[in-house]
């Protein structure tokens, strides 16, 4: 969400003016070289989307998957090499891997029952 | 560094504490012996060197200071027990059987150098150390159980 | 989150058991080691710290990495020196007769058996926790929607 952004709000002619903040008007900049710096769209709205739905969810679920291999990582090493890793590593890691782990879960479920309302034809 | 590494240090408190305690209750005990092991003289009143684990570095360079830091400290040792040096105890008693018998301290005899009240504070000191090595104990545990609790209820 | 064997969430469970096994034996030597502090003669036993285990998950690695394994003329020799499977390894107790401490040949400090004590009672809290937070995860994980 970019409160810069007027797509698909009316305002015909010029950009919204916020009050209190500064609205911000993308000069494009004369560069005598390809590799000095250009206003790029992706810098100023980092919250684009340029890729498919489908790679985000595979990125997604590969740092769900990163975040539970490295909890159970550090859980082995706390049984064999105890002095190598700390206590608080080893339960934040754990917590982190199951919140994401539950979250997960509940975006598929959502998911799963919106195909199926979807789909059914009662 | 890891997650013992509190009781580990505390352990290491926990023994040279004790074994300054032994060292001092010697000393008490043996505080008017005339004769010694080697049979040389009197007992002379011993004390306890302690010297931190890591300690490395002997001598510091001006042109790389960090070059020989230790890092953080691994607890305490006890690097020797040694003899105290000063002088002893004199006091005039001819008809002692350990009375010195020729030279300028003719008829004297030598006792310890054990100062009762000293010891006496040395061992409160040293008792001191040891609940307070206990409490970091005490406190680590403490600190270990909350951050299981993190992950409860 | 895998359920196989000897990937993922399963191996973790099969090590952290290990290691409770390790932690509930090495409770026993230790009590053991103190109720006979003033015995003449007594020298302590310990629990090796796990380090069969890192060698024994190592040979999976090594499997991958195709070490030349040892040519051996009988079924009896060892073939390497770590154990084929992480679950065979088990605690050993170890007695220390080589130090001695004090004159009557006893070689327990009391001191450093409490903390052991400690840092196993510790060390036990930790592993307990994280497997049961696997299972109730699993367990959360598998229920219906």
């Amino acid at each position: 969400m970019d409160i810069y952004s007027t797509k698909g709000v009316s305002f015909p002619n010029a950009y919204p003016k916020v009050i209190g903040a500064q609205a911000r008007v993308d000069l494009p900049m004369r560069t005598s070289d390809a590799r000095h710096m250009q206003p790029s769209a992706a810098q100023d709205n980092p919250e684009r989307v340029t890729e498919g739905f489908a790679a985000v969810l595979g990125q997604t679920l590969g740092r769900v998957e990163t975040l539970d291999t490295n909890s159970q990582r550090l859980s082995a090493q706390a049984v064999y090499a105890p002095d190598s890793v700390e206590a608080h590593e080893v339960v934040l890691a754990a917590e982190k891997a199951r919140f994401a782990l539950n979250l997960t879960k509940t975006v598929t479920d959502g998911l799963i029952r919106g195909y199926q309302s979807l789909t059914n034809p009662r | 560094m890891g997650m013992f590494d509190g009781i580990n240090i505390a352990a290491t408190g926990l023994s040279a504490q004790r074994l300054r305690l032994d060292v001092i209750s010697n000393n008490i005990a043996n505080a008017t012996t005339t004769r010694n092991a080697q049979g040389d003289g009197a007992f002379r009143r011993d004390r306890v060197v302690m010297t931190p684990i890591n300690l490395r570095n002997v001598w510091r360079s001006p042109v790389y200071p960090r070059g020989l830091e230790t890092g953080m400290g691994r607890g305490v040792k006890v690097e020797r027990v040694e003899k105290d040096p000063s002088d002893l105890r004199l006091v005039y008693d001819p008809g002692h059987p350990d009375a010195i018998a020729i030279g300028p301290k003719k008829g004297y005899v030598e006792y310890p150098n054990v100062n009762i009240v000293e010891e006496i504070t040395d061992m409160i000191s040293a008792s001191r150390s040891y609940e307070a090595n206990a409490q970091v104990i005490t406190g680590t545990k403490q600190m270990f159980n909350k951050t299981l609790e993190i992950g409860r209820a | 989150m895998s359920l196989f064997q000897n990937t993922g969430t399963m191996r973790t469970l099969a090590i952290l058991e290990q290691g409770l096994d390790a932690a509930t034996l090495r409770r026993k030597v230790l009590a053991n080691n103190i109720a006979n502090v003033d015995v003449p003669h007594f020298k302590r036993s310990e629990v090796l710290s796990e380090s069969q285990l890192p060698r024994a998950l190592d040979h999976e690695r090594a499997v991958k990495a195709d070490v030349t394994p040892m040519r051996r003329t009988h079924a009896a020799h060892f073939a390497t020196r770590r154990h084929e499977n992480f679950r065979d390894v088990t605690p050993q107790v170890n007695q220390d007769y080589l130090s001695s401490m004090r004159n009557d040949g006893n070689n327990v400090d009391m001191e450093d058996e409490v903390a052991k004590l400690t840092r196993n009672q510790l060390q036990y809290s930790l592993m307990v926790d994280r497997i049961g937070g696997t299972f109730r995860l699993m367990n959360s994980l598998t229920r219906l929607a």
